[in-house]
């Protein structure tokens, strides 16, 4: 245990979802994945059930580990089912099956009759042109109608923006989609149309019943709209131990030839074993294992902010703050203030 | 036609299209929804509406009524600044009400008029080009459109080196911002 420390403000996530609400006036999916985004996905579900119409959560697991966190809301779970105990926690936990494709309906037909689930919950999901997941928009009509006829009850149906900053693209897949969802609801009237994550609902136009915010619910913007100027609240902070202060001696920095003679200089207690990259940005050079050298004075025990800027971090490093987020969060001692 | 002469042109064409996009009840929405996005901001430099553009009667008097400071554009020369709406008011030589006194202020959030405003958030404004050198001198100030949704246009419009694109636009249907890779001035990128 390294003693990393990431203090999550649940105050700024609830400031940014508030944020997307009055920007797009319609329901708000949280996307809680990935342990939301390295954020917590209970404390951040549990923050957010009285703002959230629904989550969404990537695996099954996520989603049931939601359920056993007192998490009653509508839970979505992005990645379809590939197997039959996958289908069967999802019916189990009440969580929302995205049907991809013909195969994925006939599993979870398949289970609900041989395990004797009342109904299966579902959104279908259209491959408006991301290529990812998806039924393409002439086998929607079929597809409901093998639902209706098979228990299999569509809640909604959803499809994502591969580039949202590009208007032209957005709409040809927004009128892909409008297509595909009138099939659904000639089947499922009440069905749920979303397809606008941070990025398109932002980007505006059309964001038909819900929109699905992620990284913009922790403070950061996604690519295409860095600099499009909302005030969003970051609501991680990065922090770690100095393990050693002193004066610089020598030649090297880590593993490293110094570049400079360095004044003082100081350890932090946080390396590529703590879900860092390697290759640096965090003090001078490369990470070590378990430590990090930094320029400047460091007292000993004292706990020093490790990342000041998380987006400009990701971009030196070529990533996203999505992997550093998640990343940083997965080994680190949370702690949350209101 | 040389590139002022296409931009006169397009200021006609996009002029009536807005006159024929005008209501009263697409300027209450805009209104909620301008008002619903900036509840948290304190600042704010609102245009006088004139002629078809969007109201401002309605944004100004909420502001002011939830104790925000509100600016409205003064011109002088070929400059124009945000000066705080209070005592007396003249008609400027464009016809629009304006302060007779005050200084230019500091503003978080300007709302502006336009014609017309493409995907990157290019507007097409009526040639004095006032804005533009507005946000020269004050590029901390957040850009925010008010139009109707059909001003918001699909071809690019036009554009000078000196052309400053908005932040967002609000029109009745909702919010857009624009993707803004280049615009390195931004007060609030992270």
């Amino acid at each position: 245990m390294q003693n990393v420390l990431t203090v999550i403000s649940l105050k700024n996530i609830l400031s940014n979802a508030a944020l997307f609400r009055r920007i797009s006036n319609k329901s708000l999916i949280a996307v809680v994945k990935d342990d939301a985004y390295g954020h917590g996905a209970a404390e951040v579900a549990r923050a957010l059930s009285g703002i959230a119409d629904g989550f969404a959560v990537a695996t099954v697991d996520e989603g049931a580990a939601l359920r056993t966190a007192g998490i009653g809301n509508d839970i979505l779970v992005l990645t379809p089912p590939l197997c039959e105990e996958e289908a069967v926690r999802l019916c189990g936990y009440n969580l929302i099956a995205t049907v991809s494709s013909p195969a994925v309906l006939k599993l979870l037909v398949r289970v609900k009759e041989d395990f004797g689930f009342e109904s299966v919950r579902a959104h279908l999901a259209v491959n408006t042109g991301m290529n990812r997941y998806g039924l393409r928009p002439e086998r929607v009509a079929s597809v409901c109608r093998h639902a209706l006829q098979n228990g299999v009850d569509v809640e909604g149906v959803y499809s994502h923006y591969y580039l949202p900053e590009n208007g032209r693209i957005r709409r040809a897949q927004a009128k892909i989609f409008q297509k595909a969802s009138e099939a659904v609801q000639k089947e499922f009237p009440n069905a749920l149309r979303h397809i606008a994550a941070t990025g398109g609902t932002l980007a505006g136009g059309e964001l038909f019943d819900a929109v699905r915010i992620g990284i913009g619910l922790y403070g950061y913007l996604p690519s295409g709209f860095e600099n499009c100027g909302i005030g969003l609240k970051p609501a991680m902070k990065i922090y770690a131990t100095v393990a050693q202060g002193g004066t610089f001696t020598g030649g090297g920095a880590g593993y490293a030839r110094a570049e400079k003679r360095y004044g003082k200089i100081h350890t932090l207690r946080l390396g590529y074993g703590d879900g860092f990259l390697r290759a640096g940005g965090l003090g001078i050079g490369k990470l070590c294992m378990d430590a990090t050298v930094r320029e400047g004075r460091g007292d000993f025990g004292t706990r020093r902010i490790a990342v000041k800027d998380i987006s400009a971090y990701a971009r030196q490093l070529g990533t996203t703050e999505y992997e550093v987020l998640v990343n940083a969060g997965k080994k680190s001692v949370k702690k949350y203030i209101e | 036609m040389n590139r002022e002469e296409e931009k006169q042109t397009l200021r006609k064409v996009y002029a009536q299209r807005r006159a024929l996009l005008q209501s009263a009840e697409k300027d209450a929405q805009i209104c909620r929804k301008f008002l619903s996005l900036f509840s948290e901001e304190r600042n704010f430099f609102v245009y006088c509406a004139f002629r078809t553009e969007v109201a401002t009667e309605e944004i100004i008097r909420a502001l002011q009524n939830k104790g925000a400071c509100v600016c409205v554009p003064k011109l002088s020369g070929k400059e124009m600044f945000a000066v705080p709406l209070s005592g007396n008011t003249a008609f400027n030589r464009f016809g629009i009400s304006e302060p007779i006194s005050g200084a230019d202020t500091h503003v978080d959030v300007a709302a502006v008029p336009l014609l017309a405003v493409d995907e990157e958030g290019y507007r097409l404004g009526y040639g004095g080009g006032y804005y533009d050198r507005y946000f020269q001198t004050h590029p901390h100030v957040f850009r925010v459109g008010l139009c109707y949704a059909g001003q918001a246009v699909e071809t690019p419009l036009p554009r000078e080196s000196t052309d400053i694109p908005l932040h967002a636009i609000v029109t009745e249907e909702g919010v857009r911002f624009f993707p803004q890779r280049l615009d390195s001035e931004n007060p609030f990128g992270v």
